[in-house]
């Protein structure tokens, strides 16, 4: 089932990237409509492999369906998207994708009722056979590569407690380890420190950044704090309405674009 | 018996009151009292009944019938649940729909296995064990299966459905960490629905138990065949021993049932 020729690879997207390394995403013209609304109008976008890219704008901009359709959850309505060369739609559901890219939602989605090891092992579910996967339920296999994930977001010491049981924050970076033992190219994170308070965001935002740095993983997360995302990121884009505001190096981001993402219509200047 | 709301005024639903009382009266008076309904011993009878819950048999011949006679009505209500969770299990999982994907198969394996498990527990356990006893014989097999097979039929429809509402996102992300959908089974749905299973799976065992007795009134020994002896023998001081052995057992179930939901149960979501 593996192809990897390189007839895969589009003659637009080896024209773009000139260098052998193929962008880690390529949006070309994509977007997305549910009926009459435009939730993303179609774009085009490069992300290198390593970049951290931060997207902001206002509710309702688009940030989840644009993320969606990076993470393979959700089909674009036209234009198509590309992962480390190939074309999303081809990757197969599963296995295939979950090693491109992993998506970390804004919350609750441990399985309450396993330990926190096991939910950070289940990031090798599609690598595991089935008997595997079952046994591992009592006697969790490939441990050690757990316990050194939660290790490295510092919840090493709760790795037997039930995930249920653990605070918001503890169970965000259970999720942030689980997507490091899954160990995916590309990282998509769907505002995964918005139900933290401000210090424990702060916290779990480093640790991710971090994580995806040392890795060279490439990150694309929606955050709600314009702060976090100069802090943590080196490039922010800004949705408005479903369409680009602004794609720029963060510290090249003014507060008036960011003044102006935000305000409410009617009230911006222009 | 629904009433509409809107429907009927106040006087309207008065009346109906008043209709019903007279029905109910006129049938009060209807009833041949005097021709045995309740016959006049009756209440002696009941006094005696009373008394005796107080003063139980206890001698060792009564109390060690009464040990053995628990040991094997706990051992059908086992032997039944065992049999009820080979059926219902499998006949759950599939019936939940949940380990395939593509949708025709799926309805065809939903309908096919909720069908299986709505006639087995559609007939109820003593109309199992006519059917049974007359097939094979007054055997312990009879009455194991006569309550094996409704009980999976419950056990199973009620697993189908913990085991569809089980919160999603949990699923999804495993989903998207690359899990075939089997092992998203095993690793998310099996584990987010096991407490409630477990605790109606108990639930069930404490049933299966006062069936047990019951259905040992149909000659399959046991407790609620002594039971009926001693009442043949209108000795109820004995009858209350196995009563209170009926008891203690639904009882040690009942605590051994909240151990065991404690250590799956999770207190915080
Ligand atoms: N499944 C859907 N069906 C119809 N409309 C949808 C659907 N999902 C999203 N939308 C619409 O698309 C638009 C963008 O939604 P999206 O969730 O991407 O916004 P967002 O930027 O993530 O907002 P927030 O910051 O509140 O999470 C909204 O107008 C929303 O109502
Ligand atoms: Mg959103």
């Amino acid at each position: 089932m593996k192809t990897t020729s390189p007839s895969k690879i589009s003659p637009a997207i080896s024209a773009s990237s000139p260098s052998s390394r193929p962008p880690a995403v390529l949006i070309d013209e994509a977007g997305k409509t549910y009926g009459d609304v435009e939730a993303v109008r179609p774009l085009s976008l490069t992300i290198r492999p390593g970049e951290t890219v931060a997207l902001l704008g206002p509710s309702g901009s688009g940030k989840t369906t644009l993320l969606s359709m990076i993470a393979g959850e959700l089909e674009p309505s036209d234009g198509s998207i590309h992962l480390r060369g190939r074309n999303l739609a081809d990757l197969h559901p599963g296995r295939e994708l979950s090693r491109e890219v992993g998506m970390i939602h804004q919350q609750y989605d441990l399985v309450p009722n396993l330990s926190a090891l096991q939910n950070v092992l289940a990031g090798r579910l599609g690598d595991w056979g089935l008997v595997k996967s079952v046994v591992s339920l009592l006697w969790p296999q490939d441990r050690q590569m757990g316990l050194t994930a939660l290790e490295r977001v510092g919840v090493s010491d709760r790795a037997r407690v039930r995930a249920g049981l653990l605070s918001g924050g503890e169970q965000q970076r259970v999720a942030v380890a689980r997507l490091l033992v899954q160990n995916p190219a590309i990282i998509v994170a769907d505002e995964p420190v918005s139900s933290l308070d401000p210090a424990r965001a702060d916290e779990v935002m480093g640790i991710l950044t971090e994580a995806a740095r040392k890795a060279g993983k490439t990150l694309v997360a929606t955050v709600h704090s314009t702060d976090v995302a100069r802090t943590y990121f080196e490039r922010l884009i800004g949705l408005r309405n479903g369409a680009r505001e602004f794609d720029l190096p963060s510290h090249l981001v003014t507060d008036d674009q960011l003044n102006d993402l935000y305000a409410l219509e009617g009230l911006r200047d222009e | 018996m629904n009433e509409r709301p809107g429907e009927g005024s106040l006087g309207g639903r008065g009346a109906l009151t008043a209709i019903l009382l007279i029905a109910f009266s006129i049938s009060l008076v209807g009833i041949g009292w005097d021709d045995g309904l309740i016959n006049a011993g009756g209440f002696r009878a009941v006094g005696q009944i009373l008394l005796a819950a107080i003063q139980p048999q206890l001698t060792l011949d009564v109390l060690s019938t009464g040990a053995r006679s628990t040991w094997t009505t706990l051992t059908y209500a086992w032997a039944g649940m065992t049999v009820a969770l080979i059926i219902g299990m499998p006949l759950g999982i599939i019936g939940s729909g949940t380990v395939v994907r593509s949708s025709w198969t799926r309805r065809w394996n939903i309908s096919s296995a909720r069908l299986a498990l709505a006639v087995f527990r559609s007939i109820h356990e003593l109309v199992w064990a006519w059917l049974f006893v007359a097939a094979l014989g007054l055997s312990p097999m009879a009455g194991v299966l006569a309550l094996g097979l409704p009980y999976g039929g419950i056990l199973g429809r009620i697993y189908a459905e913990l085991l569809q509402d089980v919160p999603e996102s949990p699923l999804r992300a495993l989903r998207s960490a690359g899990a075939s959908e089997w092992r998203v089974f095993w690793f998310g749905r099996l584990p987010m629905a096991l407490p409630d299973m477990l605790s109606y799976t108990f639930y069930r065992l404490e049933c299966g138990i006062r069936s047990a007795a019951i259905l040992s009134f149909v000659g399959l020994g046991g407790l609620g065949h002594n039971i009926q002896i001693s009442l043949q023998d209108i000795d109820y001081s004995r009858m209350w021993t196995f009563v209170y052995f009926l008891i203690a057992l639904v009882v040690a179930v009942d605590i051994w049932s909240s151990l065991v939901r404690r250590r799956v149960a999770i207190e915080r979501g």
